[in-house]
């Protein structure tokens, strides 16, 4: 097993921490090189793969961001497996990366060993059929149980429209993993009321004890991603990346870019860059609005909710006033932005942070001071810092159980550098603490706001950007509201790319959820599972797709009919 | 007119109120409710909008079985005829017949039936949400006992008509023991009608309204009316005792005959109203208890008709 972060590095700068770790992983690996400043990738056997990982957790501050799957059966007849492990105090990625022959695409489980794997494993499991050998949980994670084992569909071979389903032969259960025939089962979701998308949790309860929980999602993937693969040229990727999600689109949309920036070697204006900066942090108030709203409902209290839900409402307003929108701004694109923020925007702008602010101290002041809040979320929901490291939470998540890691301020991007902020951090790992982050951080925004209001510096708001070089990659990672908001990207020919992963911060941050709620009371499971603000369109990164409202027609019943008609013949 | 044909005419008019007053005292709630959230909230008579609503759409019935379409009816037609036994001064209902001991308990009988309700469901969320019930009920019977013994000690009777009557004589009401009685029984109705953060048997959030989860349509329609009757009848107890009854023995003097009965209906349906309002601004205050956070409050709460009890006792 790992003994998580044994090696103290936060002091140490990045050439110093990669030094160090040329030499602890020397003779493990074949080749090292860095597509970008801030990602290395070292090419190792696979069965080295473990022993690597095992090394580097050791360090601390690190975390294994993602694991991204690539069918490079065009290049070299192999498929790749790259294990992103993150360097926090270095601004660091380093990239672990294995082939696997085509006919023999195996590799040994790391599940076991650092749990940030058990999702990342099932995943490329089901879309590449990589075989992780020890990987005792075998459930199919994105693909529904129907979907046959032979088919796999982000192999580059896989054509979008092949039909894989044979629905004559049933439709197999999802069968859980522990037997706990002795327990009661509680059953929330797909449909329940504190779930605004679909995901089911099967509760093994003893009286109103929580003893053991299983989760089952991805009820809406759609593999975005292959869409954005095949399909689109780099720079209208942005306006899909910023559809995955409704309330962080723009945290996606500016990840994506950042990452081809990146590989491009391209340096945006710095007025772009406060751009991004501001709208980022309107997002952040907005999406943390709306989860202390959410949360004040759970527990019953809905004077929060709606107080809360009413401040929103004006950074709503106050981004529609920078951008046209009140939310999903189409704002990003590959070297800056589309569209400035006018002058006369601006005063209204610092008009309408005062007020924010000033009805938000109200709101706070009446949550933190709310006694039976406060006991219905202390000690509850308990996430150890050792299971919150395995897991590689992230986010507010993380800084409640002590982890002292923030993207902005650890991997600097947009204008975050030239900003001050702090990073609020607690230790009690419980959903108070999670809460008391997010309440803070409302503040912390506000400020930077007004920061970037008054330093936002003239010029251009685009860098000429011609096409991208081929067959290079990079990450581009965003703090987003609920974590770290990791995306690869390795471009291919014709200004299209390769290969596009989207690891939003919900799909490190749901499965420690299942630990979270062991040894809680049934009442307590809905605040537990809300206190990580999952965000299922972020996770399983399905497409929300807007409706052209541009002229209104009522259809009638015939037509309707007329149209179903021709849809079910176009099925048949 | 004669007695019993004048109590009749009561019986009658009280029922109408209740079943009027019950919806429209839940419509209060939520626009005050809205007041303290900054929005504008629902029309005054919403709830009754509600009601013949659900008394319109067709039940769904999960399982066949009698007990859950007989149910319904029984809770809602109790809880009608109950509603006429409300103790208001000078205004003979059923309360002339009918004690305290037979209220509070024919009350908690309908909880119970609704308990083991919810707990026959094949249904983990019915379940859940009936068991916190049943707690709660177990844990808050002491306050109850307290109270009831209190007051009949107090006033040397437990008739309910005679209780509102007498409950305002100054004798009886300007004394300490009274103060805290009187407290008791306001902090009885609240926790009774389980408004939050009390409201941990139907807890929507978590229980999905536990034992009525099962129901719709109109079966679903008598719960809720039955459930808004009950906090109707649990309200108008400290309203008509510690508010009305003052009043009424004030107004005795001065009036007398169905114009007193009048007067003191249209006074009570006031201090309803106001009552309504400042419980609905306490309840905007505060999230939902979770069962074993709400044993020490609701056992500790036991203390205050203890002490108006022996303070009583003692002729304070």
């Amino acid at each position: 097993m790992v003994d998580f972060w044994r090696r103290n590095i936060e002091d140490l700068g990045r050439e110093e921490v990669v030094g160090i770790i040329d030499r602890e992983l020397h003779g493990l690996y074949t080749e090292k090189y860095g597509p970008t400043k801030d990602l290395i990738i070292y090419l190792a056997p696979r069965e080295n793969i473990r022993e690597i990982i095992r090394r580097l957790m050791t360090f601390s501050y690190t975390r294994l961001s993602v694991i991204v799957g690539n069918d490079e059966r065009y290049f070299r007849r192999d498929f790749s497996l790259t294990y992103i492990v993150a360097f926090d105090k270095q601004n660091l990625y380093i990239g672990v990366r294995a082939y696997l022959p085509e006919h023999d695409p195996e590799i040994q489980s790391i599940a076991d060993m650092v749990k940030a794997a058990w999702w990342n494993e099932r995943e490329n499991r089901d879309l590449y059929g990589i075989e992780f050998v020890g990987l005792k949980d075998k459930r199919k994670l994105v693909l529904p149980e129907y979907w046959p084992d032979d088919a796999h569909p982000w192999r580059k071979d896989h054509p979008y429209n092949k039909p894989v389903m044979d629905w004559r032969e049933g439709l197999p259960d999802y069968k859980p993993v522990g037997r706990h025939e002795d327990l009661d089962v509680i059953g929330m979701g797909p449909y329940h009321m504190i779930n605004d998308e679909p995901i089911h949790w099967r509760l093994y309860v003893k009286g109103e004890i929580i003893v053991d929980a299983e989760h089952r999602g991805f009820h809406n993937w759609r593999g975005i991603e292959k869409i954005a693969e095949g399909r689109l040229t780099y720079n209208q990727i942005p306006f899909i990346a910023e559809r995955i999600c409704g309330i962080c689109g723009f945290t996606h949309a500016t990840s994506y870019v950042q990452a081809i920036e990146s590989l491009a070697g391209i340096d945006i204006p710095d007025r772009a860059r406060y751009i991004r900066s501001l709208m980022l942090e309107i997002e952040r108030i907005e999406s943390h609005l709306l989860w202390v709203g959410i949360a004040c409902h759970i527990l019953g209290f809905d004077t929060g909710f709606m107080l809360s839900w009413k401040i929103r409402e004006h950074i709503m307003h106050l981004a529609e006033i920078l951008t046209g929108n009140r939310k999903t701004y189409g704002m990003d694109i590959v070297g800056g932005v589309r569209r400035d923020v006018l002058g006369d925007r601006l005063a209204k702008a610092r008009d309408s942070v005062k007020k924010i602010r000033y009805e938000y101290r109200e709101l706070y002041n009446m949550l933190v001071n709310n006694s039976i809040l406060v006991k219905r979320t202390r000690g509850v929901g308990v996430l150890p810092r050792d299971t919150a490291i395995s897991y590689g939470v992230v986010g507010p998540v993380a800084r409640a159980t002590g982890l002292d890691i923030d993207v902005r301020r650890d991997h600097p991007y947009a204008a975050y550098k030239e900003l001050s902020f702090d990073v609020p951090v607690y230790s009690e790992g419980d959903v108070l603490a999670i809460t008391l982050v997010r309440l803070d951080e409302v503040f912390e925004s506000l400020d930077l706001i007004e920061q970037i209001l008054d330093a936002l510096p003239g010029g251009p708001l685009a860098a000429d950007v011609k096409g991208i070089p081929e067959n290079k990659e990079a990450v581009g990672v965003v703090e987003a509201p609920r974590g770290e908001d990791i995306h690869y990207v390795r471009s291919g020919l014709y200004n299209k790319i390769q290969r596009w992963r989207v690891r939003a911060p919900s799909y490190a941050n749901i499965p420690p959820v299942k630990e979270m709620l062991i040894g809680y009371r049934l009442a307590d499971a809905p605040i537990i599972y809300a206190s990580v603000d999952p965000c299922l369109a972020c996770t399983e990164r399905y497409l929300v797709i807007d409706v052209d409202t541009g002229s209104k027609k009522i259809m009638t019943d015939d037509e309707l009919r007329a149209k179903s008609r021709k849809l079910s013949s176009r099925i048949g | 007119m004669d007695e019993c044909m004048l109590r009749t005419v009561w019986v009658i008019v009280l029922i109408l109120l209740g079943a009027f007053m019950a919806p429209v005292l839940d419509g209060l709630r939520r626009k005050i409710r809205a007041k303290v959230q900054r929005r504008i909230g629902p029309p005054l008579l919403q709830t009754i909008y509600d009601l013949s609503k659900l008394f319109s759409l067709q039940p769904v019935l999960p399982f066949k079985n009698m007990f859950m379409i007989v149910t319904p009816y029984i809770v809602f037609v109790s809880m009608l005829v109950l509603s006429a036994a409300v103790p208001i001064p000078y205004v003979p209902g059923f309360s002339t017949v009918f004690d305290a001991i037979t209220l509070l308990y024919a009350l908690l009988f309908v909880s119970v039936l609704v308990v083991l309700l919810g707990l026959a469901l094949p249904n983990p969320y019915s379940n859940a949400g009936s068991a916190r019930e049943a707690l709660t009920v177990t844990v808050f019977e002491v306050f109850i006992a307290f109270t009831i013994v209190g007051i009949a000690y107090k006033m040397k009777t437990l008739n309910l008509y005679g209780l509102a009557v007498l409950y305002g004589f100054p004798g009886n009401y300007l004394r300490i023991s009274t103060l805290f009685l009187s407290a008791s029984l306001f902090i009885l109705a609240y926790i009774e009608s389980a408004y939050t953060p009390f409201d941990m048997g139907e807890a929507e959030t978590e229980v999905l309204g536990g034992p009525y989860l099962e129901f719709s349509g109109r079966y679903y329609g008598l719960f809720l009316y039955a459930l808004l009757l009950k906090r109707y009848i649990l309200l108008s107890l400290p309203v008509s005792l510690v508010l009305v009854s003052p009043v009424a023995a004030v107004l005795r003097s001065l009036v007398s005959g169905p114009l007193l009965s009048v007067l003191v209906l249209g006074v009570f349906t006031l201090f309803l109203l106001i009552t309504m309002s400042v419980y609905s601004v306490i309840e905007a205050l505060y999230p939902r208890y979770r069962v074993d956070l709400a044993f020490k409050p609701l056992i500790l709460a036991s203390v205050i008709p203890l002490i108006g009890l022996v303070m009583g006792w003692l002729g304070w």
